[in-house]
């Protein structure tokens, strides 16, 4: 009779095509935070300076008010799933 | 002169035994295996202008995350039996304390138990990691991450130095290379971690972040 081999607790499949995506979107993420910030450095190039300094910080603003939106996503997925 | 409380937590829970050797030789050999090719050492830096506290916040949630799911692949070879004493090898010992308790001297399961629960805990307390869009971080928020980001990295040191074979049996090793390597290059770019924690993974360390230097 074949031995039975226990699961492990987490598939380790699973874990790691997780973490090659992981990889793959950091990568992504980073060159298309690049490409917004230049999409947005383009779109005010015609402003005064002291207006474009306040569009800058609001654009900063939303990128990180993005990353607290993502960071809740990800706490709220981990805790129910694991 | 106070015996009991003059020391500093990082002696209490962070045990060098000297006159040992390094079992850790090989681990290096295995720098090699990593995942894509992108450079990591660009995806951590700050983006211009942003808060510098929500960039660390949603990376140490990640790390947690990561070195969750990675423990977890390996979490059944991790027991009372196999792993008796929480340890990175045989010059390193972990001593539990979640900064308020005496250190105790528990087994590697029940450490990193202990560990991921108090990580846990932190990552769930909005006065910590508020999660609504406008409420301020505590002011000694970054040195709340450098603790949890300390302690995080033992859970890699244990794996690699306790479990590397099941590791590799799972064909992992890409992947916690590359999740080492991801949270060496962050902790650094921010001077999150004090090179002396390296020191269980050092060689390892120096050659996977040489790789892309060179
Ligand atoms: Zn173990």
């Amino acid at each position: 009779e074949p031995e039975i081999s226990r699961k492990p607790a987490v598939p380790s499949e699973a874990v790691k095509f997780i973490l090659e995506q992981k990889i793959e979107n950091l990568i992504k993420e980073t060159a298309n935070k690049k490409k917004r910030r230049d999409e947005f450095e383009a779109s005010i190039k015609d402003y005064p300076d002291n207006e474009k300094e306040r569009l800058r910080m609001l654009f900063a603003q939303k990128e990180s008010d993005f990353l607290r939106l993502k960071r809740s996503k990800i706490n709220k997925d981990m805790f129910t799933k694991i | 002169m106070n015996f009991l409380f003059g020391k500093s937590s990082y002696q209490k829970t962070f045990k060098p035994k000297k006159n040992l050797p390094d079992g850790a030789q090989h681990l290096k050999d295995y720098a090699e295996a990593t995942l894509g090719s992108g450079n990591l050492g660009l995806a951590v830096k700050l983006p211009d202008g942003e808060d510098l506290c929500e960039w660390v916040a949603v990376n140490t949630v990640d790390f947690y995350n990561q070195i969750n799911m990675l423990y977890g692949t390996i979490q059944d070879y991790c027991t009372e039996e196999s792993c008796s004493i929480m340890t990175a090898g045989p010059k390193y010992e972990y001593h539990w304390s979640d900064g308020t308790s005496k250190p105790i001297k528990c087994s590697a399961p029940k450490y990193i138990d202990l560990l991921m629960t108090w990580v846990q805990e932190q990552l769930e307390d909005e006065k910590v990691f508020p999660d609504k869009i406008g409420v301020a971080f505590p002011k000694n928020f970054l040195s709340i991450c450098k603790n949890i980001l300390k302690k995080l990295f033992r859970v890699y040191a244990h794996i690699y130095h306790c479990h590397f074979s099941n590791v590799i049996d799972l064909g992992e090793e890409p992947h916690l290379n590359t999740s080492l390597k991801h949270f060496v290059y962050f902790c650094n770019e921010f001077h999150l971690i004090e090179e002396k924690q390296y020191a269980p993974l050092r060689d390892l360390i120096d050659k996977l972040i040489n790789k892309d230097t060179k």
